[in-house]
């Protein structure tokens, strides 16, 4: 995670080397797999 | 000949609208798909010595997305959109400083089969943070073409275009792994293909991160996305006046001259009052849509745009909208039409309706003369503290309860009639890039013709339309002597004693009523029509008019027909009704049904009614 909004939600990640925003209660609900070997 | 079809696919921020337009130039139809609202981009391959079409899809992360954007894309490409024929060959646009994150889509594209070619684009960017890429490994790993180019400088662009010349020339790589492939399977495809093209991770894109740490900090993002919208806000209200003016006195110019070349009669009336009149009224907006436009093309360019919805998007979820609701809503105090066009954005159609809906609440630019009209006239210009009056806080106050409402109507709206499952919202945060000059004064210039299409081609017929209610029968003229007599005996007049049974209890008389009819075709031909009625010549001269209203007696009653009550009761009105053609039409081609405009349509009307009838009752109490 990169950081929150300024109001708190949603959140900043970064991934697969772009910056994604997503709201809080959605995390709850994410699924991370490894899809290739870590570096 | 019949042109070959090209399908530009990508997802979004990766330059694939700029490859468009700088493959296309200025040939570039636009308009909506087939019974949906996902806009539809095709244009001619410029300089060719061939007919190519290229069809510039909407932007993906993956094919069988869940957004109607998305879904067009798999539609189009599997040749299910009616009137849509498959494109011959495919041009995947990939960002090259996100390719961990591009080949997904560019493995899910070669496994359709199709002939096809991969565009790399910013690969300027690659090498400006320490990057490199084999472009020539790549297109062997890949099985396709695949070339470098720079949109914005033309960059490799040549070279594409000597290849989209002979689409079939392509050749069509064989995967064999359909969409049964799983994403972790696929990402694992695109870490190898990295490998063994030797594409490494890039430096950091310290610039970015400087800026986001400024812009997004939690005290200093605050206030610079106070200070960005205040100073868009300033800009549609400012910067236009001159421009405005400067219309406003050539339509009137014009205007002269017509009267003075065409002998007096119907036609010389027709042209003038209802033709030029209703021309006049589109144009006047067109500066402020300019700017509007502008500042929106720039904040999305450089990449301001994502991070205001990513400041105000907890607002925004407290009534069931989004961040990017934001901008169209704030837009539709220019005015509601680029406003709604605006919410494509809201890739939620639940959130996207919701916008729609409650857009025509936010204070649109058309308001103005009828607030200033009435505020100048009964509003006392008393200064309550420093340079700050009564009649700039009643302004103010106006704006308030039209934004105030809009939010309360989306969370009603959210929680009713669009109650259902939250969509996941997801943004890109792209990072940020200078804008184009070429590429914005493009983008202005459609958004902008676009808008007078729409816009006032509606706005011109209503016009002339109300200038035949107003004027017909033509006899009554004569006959009756006064202006107001020959409104009263008119069409319109008719239907303003019409309806005066249902508005009477607002304060209002028939010649309101008058002026509400004309006002659905657009707010401000109340003031016009109002000039009409009561014999003022020229309907910008709000002094004699101002004057004209406050000395207008009821004939039964022997009291004036205009007082503080019945003129906030009519203000009151105006905050809430939907009284705009172009946005109702708009609203309807956006949300792809007349369903939506007729909900807000009744809905607003019944708002409006009650609103001002509480206000005229209450106030009453205070002012009688």
């Amino acid at each position: 995670m990169v950081r929150r909004a300024p109001l708190g939600d949603p959140v900043e990640l970064e991934l697969r080397g772009y910056r994604l925003c997503l709201r809080l209660a959605q995390l709850g609900g994410l699924r991370v797999a490894l899809a290739g070997p870590s570096e | 000949m019949a042109p070959v079809r090209v399908a530009l696919i990508g997802s979004p921020n990766t330059g694939k609208t700029t490859l468009f337009n700088a493959l296309t130039g200025a040939s570039a139809r636009v308009g909506n798909y087939a019974g949906v609202t996902v806009e539809r981009r095709e244009g001619r391959l410029r300089g060719a010595s061939r007919p190519v079409a290229i069809l510039d899809l909407p932007g993906t992360y993956a094919l069988a997305g869940e957004t109607p954007d998305e879904q067009i894309v798999d539609r189009v490409l599997a040749g299910t959109l009616p009137g849509e024929p498959v494109p011959d060959a495919l041009l995947v646009v990939v960002d090259a400083t996100t390719l961990q994150r591009g080949l997904g889509l560019v493995r899910e594209v070669l496994a359709l089969g199709r002939p096809t070619l991969v565009v790399l684009t910013m690969i300027d960017e690659v090498k400006a943070r320490g990057g490199a890429l084999d472009v020539a490994a790549l297109s062997r790993r890949l099985g396709v073409p695949v070339l470098g180019v720079v949109g914005h400088r033309g960059v490799g662009i040549e070279e594409l275009r000597r290849w989209l010349e002979h689409p079939e020339r392509w050749p069509c790589p064989r995967t064999g792994v359909g969409h049964r492939e799983t994403p972790a399977e696929r990402f694992a495809w695109v870490d190898a293909v990295c490998r063994e093209i030797g594409a490494g991770t890039l430096a950091r894109d310290w610039r970015t991160e400087r800026i986001d740490r400024v812009l997004l900090h939690p005290v200093v993002g605050l206030a610079v996305f106070a200070g960005t919208m205040l100073l868009v806000f300033q800009a549609i209200f400012s910067w236009a006046e001159p421009a405005r003016s400067w219309i406003e006195t050539a339509v009137a110019a014009a205007a002269r001259a017509s009267r003075r070349g065409l002998p007096a009669g119907w036609v010389a009336d027709l042209w003038t009052d209802g033709v030029l009149a209703g021309v006049g009224a589109v144009l006047a907006f067109l500066p402020q849509i300019v700017i509007l436009f502008a500042a929106l093309h720039v904040l999305n360019d450089v990449g301001y745009m994502a991070r205001a919805a990513f400041v105000v998007d907890r607002v925004m979820g407290w009534v069931g909208l989004q961040g990017r609701s934001f901008l169209p809503l704030l837009s539709c105090y220019a005015c509601a039409v680029p406003g709604i066009m605006a919410a494509r954005t809201i890739p939620s159609p639940r959130e996207r309706i919701a916008t729609i809906l409650v857009a025509p609440f936010m204070t649109c630019s058309a308001r103005l003369p009828v607030y200033t009209l009435l505020i100048a006239t009964f509003v006392p210009p008393t200064v309550l503290v420093g340079p700050i009056g009564l009649q700039g806080v009643t302004m103010l106050g106006l704006y308030a309860l039209g934004a105030a409402t809009a939010l309360v109507a989306a969370g009603a709206l959210t929680r009713t009639v669009l109650r259902g499952t939250v969509s996941v919202f997801y943004m890109e945060l792209p990072p940020y890039r200078w804008p184009t000059a070429r590429v914005l004064v493009r983008q202005v210039w459609r958004s902008a013709t676009a808008f007078v299409r729409r816009a006032g081609t509606i706005i011109l017929a209503v016009s002339v339309v109300m200038w035949v209610l107003l004027n017909v029968p033509r006899g009554a003229s004569e006959a009756g002597g006064t202006p107001e007599a020959t409104v009263r005996a008119s069409l319109a007049g008719r239907l303003g004693r019409a309806l005066e049974p249902a508005i009477a209890p607002l304060g209002f008389d028939w010649k309101i009523g008058v002026g509400l009819v004309a006002s659905l075709a657009a707010r401000e031909v109340i003031v016009s029509t109002l000039a009409q009625i009561y014999a003022v010549g020229d309907a910008d001269d709000f002094a004699g008019l101002s004057e004209a209203i406050r000395a207008d007696i009821r004939p039964e009653t022997g009291r004036p027909v205009f007082t503080v009550p019945v003129a906030l009761s009519l203000l009151v009105f105006f905050v809430f009704a939907l009284q705009c053609t172009s946005t109702i039409v708009v609203m309807a081609r956006e949300t792809g049904s007349w369903r939506w405009p007729a909900l807000a349509f009744s809905a607003m009307l019944a708002l409006a009614w009650s609103g001002s009838f509480v206000t005229f009752r209450l106030s009453r109490l205070l002012w009688q």
